[in-house]
């Protein structure tokens, strides 16, 4: 269960990143404000934020039910899925060394979710 | 009078390694494993949320969990800063370090066990965000 709630709050900080990049390129084309204002104007960046919001409460919740040195290692499955997602929707390269540690992350994350076996 | 500051002075622009940023960084790492230690600390002061969702979701709000949170989203807002600063090939895998920062915190604070896979698997996680944000093709 814990686990769950932490791939579950991993996941929505994912969304949330994805949502404040789309936010953020769908505002650039406007030149009428400063840059400050259009962000903030942003509906998406403000649901990119509402969700990183809600992805904190999971974390708590998450929190409750497992030790910190076994959920923190999770996080940095952020910044693995964040490129996989950006190369899908916004057609960002990924280079193959990035690929390489990206697999490399996953792999520690993985070899972290074992503790709760040994 | 002082002179303005241009939009590429204030970012840095080619000036490698800097005290600003790197001041920026070290802020960054502090506050986030800090951050995460009293978030911990203020969860386990409530009751479990198997409890009921309500009572779980309530009780969560204490002074632990609203600083922790407070000093956790300054450390967001501080890789925001570093990133102006410094370039993310160093920045991400130097920032990689609150992996084992927030273990040790863990241990030494909360008492929580030491696993090999824990220790193992963070240490795999630490290659691969340096092997990842390094290199030269990295855009």
């Amino acid at each position: 269960m814990g686990t769950l709630l932490v791939l579950l709050s991993v996941t929505l900080r994912v969304v949330s990143n994805v949502a404040i990049k789309h936010g953020v390129r769908t505002e650039a084309s406007a030149t009428r404000h400063g840059i400050a204002l259009r962000m903030i104007r942003a509906r998406f960046v403000i649901l990119g934020y509402a969700i990183y919001g809600i992805a904190m409460v999971i974390w708590f919740l998450a929190l409750q039910t497992v030790d910190l040195s076994y959920a923190f290692p999770f996080v940095s499955l952020v910044i693995v899925a964040t490129p996989i997602l950006a190369w899908r929707l916004f057609q960002e390269r990924i280079s193959r060394r990035r690929a390489i540690g990206i697999g490399v992350v996953s792999l520690g994350v993985l070899v972290v979710s074992l503790s709760g076996l040994f | 009078m002082a002179a303005k500051i241009t939009t590429r002075e204030w970012m840095c622009v080619g000036k490698g390694l800097n005290a600003a940023g790197l001041a920026a960084l070290v802020i960054h790492v502090l506050f986030s494993v800090g951050g995460q230690l009293l978030i911990k600390l203020g969860v386990d002061q409530s009751p479990d949320f198997s409890m009921g969702m309500m009572r779980g979701l309530t009780s969560i709000i204490n002074a632990q969990t609203i600083i922790g949170l407070a000093v956790y989203s300054l450390g967001t807002f501080m890789w925001m800063v570093t990133l102006t600063k410094l370039d993310l090939s160093y920045a991400l895998p130097a920032s990689s370090v609150q992996y084992v920062l927030v273990y040790a915190g863990a241990w030494a604070v909360l008492g929580e066990p030491l696993h090999i896979s824990r220790v193992v698997g963070i240490g795999i996680i630490c290659v691969g965000v340096v092997i990842m944000s390094t290199g030269s093709e990295l855009r």
